[in-house]
């Protein structure tokens, strides 16, 4: 059995009498790829907020790598190497991607600020070190012929993935990613996808991701957990999720409607 | 050392030939006065134009630095360097109360606002602790800073000499942030201003390196406002004023914010040209207010950005990986 990673337990989340994230358990067990499915505002992101530190939830915990990491800061949490991306496209804007990535590998930076006034040796060798990792994280997502474009230039597809790429930067152990593959066209997405699970194999990075696709789900995760008015409804492999009766019943059912928006 | 390093180190010590041909007072004394103003926008640059916070009040560090250097020269008989070094010190502590106080839950105009009180706080201040500071009525006579050689002391009294020391803090300074802004406390700070979210997911404590800006910059800003009341040797509680405050704010927004260089354009569009230009001082206000606008209407970047764009359509091209090898444009 796979080393244990991340483990939720009962974490609830209440906004103003919503239960966004009601009573939600489930682990997440070295070098998976996890997914994360219920319709719009069934609390995926919510989840995601408490887990990286974003928001502290109302009671529950979240234990990472035998940590109780509940309510710490999101630079903390960070800096144990649980990172995120966000749903919404976020990246430094006007900036280049290169410069993007470059600036996701922060926590790695090994020099103080007088060696980088004098430009001394230590900040020279860490500096050329943070940018060959730059430059193999843009490499890894394809989109090294584009590092000196700005990333507000970018199409809306290569923003996705300059998000990831910051997050890969960082060298994560536990990578959480908020919809990867929304707004992506049908070749986007497969080279997502393909990216996603290079990165899990090549680095042995472990990986939770939301998304509504899910063809996308099914076909990279081990362990998909459903989601529904903040309640975990269903939890397993694509198989079994495919034909649970609950999931059918939001997915396909007269529960869709009331759902989207 | 070599060749490049050599021609760069060249170039920064003919600067210093610049007092030497510069003999008429009153050429001088424009230089003078936007080297000051140079240095105390950069910091500012570093605070509004890297790290993304708006301050209304960089006047109190300028004026700190001012007043606390006048006092440790003129009260207290320490040299002019140590002096400054104190007046420095104690307005990166300052800074960092402030910034510890303020910072976490400010966030936009809400510090900027702030800020603006803070300057206000220490007119009262210096206005009211008439034992130390001489109240309203300011610090006159500030001593020029000396060195004392052996054989003689050397007084920077003179245009051309005090040139010699504002022309070696220009170069200090920028050459300073300049390696800040390209280090990775650099790109913290640009990460802070260009979304706090991201930022902190990466793992930027951004309270921390907020804080650290703030502090850097008001060091900074400390080191301008001795160089000016030492130089001009009368100052007032007039130094906390909005006068004070937007200064800087015009020359870094017209200058072009997050370049560095914009502070030397801004700074002599405001400083250098009306002087050429012979403009009356109540015109050049008003000459600068239509700048402003103009600018900030077709220039929200300001004039070094639009120079940048204007570089990259012309000289580079998008996308230089060659050989594997990225090169890298800031
Ligand atoms: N900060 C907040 N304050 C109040 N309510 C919130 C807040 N954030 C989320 N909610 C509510 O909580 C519920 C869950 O939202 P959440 O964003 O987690 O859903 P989601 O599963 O990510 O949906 P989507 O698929 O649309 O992204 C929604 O009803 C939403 O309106
Ligand atoms: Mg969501």
């Amino acid at each position: 059995m796979a080393k244990l990673l991340l483990e939720i337990s009962q974490a609830t989340k209440y906004f103003a009498g919503l239960r966004a994230v009601d009573d939600v358990n489930f682990r997440v067990f070295e070098g998976q790829i996890c997914g994360l499915i219920g319709p719009n505002g069934a609390g995926k992101t919510t989840l995601f907020n408490i887990i990286t530190g974003f928001l502290s939830p109302t009671s529950g915990k979240v234990i990472f790598n035998e940590t109780d990491i509940t309510g710490t800061a999101p630079e903390t949490i960070a800096k144990m190497h649980l990172v995120r991306t966000f749903q919404q496209t976020n990246m430094f804007s006007h900036l280049t991607v290169f410069d993007n990535v470059l600036t996701g590998t922060f926590l790695l930076n090994r020099y103080n600020l007088w060696d980088s006034i004098w430009k001394t040796k230590n900040f020279r060798n860490n500096e050329d070190e943070l940018k060959k990792l730059t430059y193999q994280t843009l490499r890894y997502c394809e989109m090294e012929h584009l590092s000196s474009t700005r990333a507000s230039n970018l199409s809306y597809g290569n923003q996705k993935k300059l998000g990831l790429a910051i997050a890969l930067a960082t060298r994560p152990q536990l990578l959480l990613l908020d919809e990867p593959a929304a707004g992506l066209n049908n070749k986007e997405t497969m080279q997502m996808a393909s990216i996603l699970k290079k990165i899990q194999k090549d680095f042995g990075i472990t990986i939770l991701l939301v998304e509504h696709d899910l063809k996308f789900v099914m076909s990279l995760c081990e362990n998909i957990v459903v989601l529904n008015h903040g309640q975990k409804i269903a939890e397993g492999p694509p198989n079994t999720i495919k034909e649970h009766s609950k999931v059918v019943e939001v997915y396909l059912g007269t529960n869709h409607q009331h759902n989207s928006h | 050392m070599n060749k490049t390093n050599l021609i760069k180190a060249l170039s920064f010590l003919s600067l210093f030939s610049i007092p030497l041909i510069i003999s008429n007072p009153y050429y001088g004394d424009v230089l003078i006065i936007y080297c000051i103003f140079v240095i105390y926008a950069l910091s500012l640059d570093l605070l509004l134009g890297y790290t993304g916070i708006i301050s209304f009040g960089h006047a109190s560090f300028f004026g700190l630095g001012a007043y606390a250097s006048a006092i440790m020269t003129l009260k207290l008989h320490l040299s002019y360097w140590l002096g400054l070094l104190i007046a420095v010190g104690i307005t990166a502590v300052v800074a960092f109360l402030i910034g510890s106080l303020t910072l976490r839950k400010l966030k936009g105009i809400y510090f900027a606002i702030v800020s603006f009180a803070i300057t206000q706080v220490f007119r009262f201040l210096v206005v009211e602790w008439e034992t130390v500071t001489n109240g309203a009525a300011g610090i006159a006579s500030i001593p020029p800073p000396e060195i004392n050689l052996i054989f003689e002391k050397i007084a920077f009294k003179s245009e051309q000499s005090y040139l010699f020391i504002v022309i070696a803090f220009v170069i200090l300074v920028t050459l300073s942030l300049y390696r800040v802004v390209n280090s990775g406390l650099g790109r913290a700070f640009l990460a802070i201003r260009e979304g706090e979210d991201l930022a902190r997911s990466i793992g930027i404590d951004t309270c921390k390196y907020k804080k650290i800006a703030l502090v850097i910059s008001a060091i900074i800003a400390a080191i301008s406002g001795s160089l000016y009341g030492h130089y001009i040797s009368a100052i007032g509680p007039r130094i906390f004023s909005l006068h004070y405050v937007s200064l800087p704010l015009i020359i870094v927004i017209v200058g072009g914010k997050g370049t560095l260089l914009g502070a030397f354009i801004g700074a002599a569009l405001f400083f250098v040209l009306p002087e050429f230009l012979g403009f009356k001082p109540e015109m050049k206000m008003v000459i600068f207010g239509l700048l402003l606008l103009m600018s900030i209407i077709y220039m929200p970047d300001g004039i070094a950005s639009k120079l940048g764009q204007i570089r990259d359509k012309f000289f580079v091209k998008n996308g230089e990986i060659k050989n594997g090898k990225v090169t890298v444009r800031n």
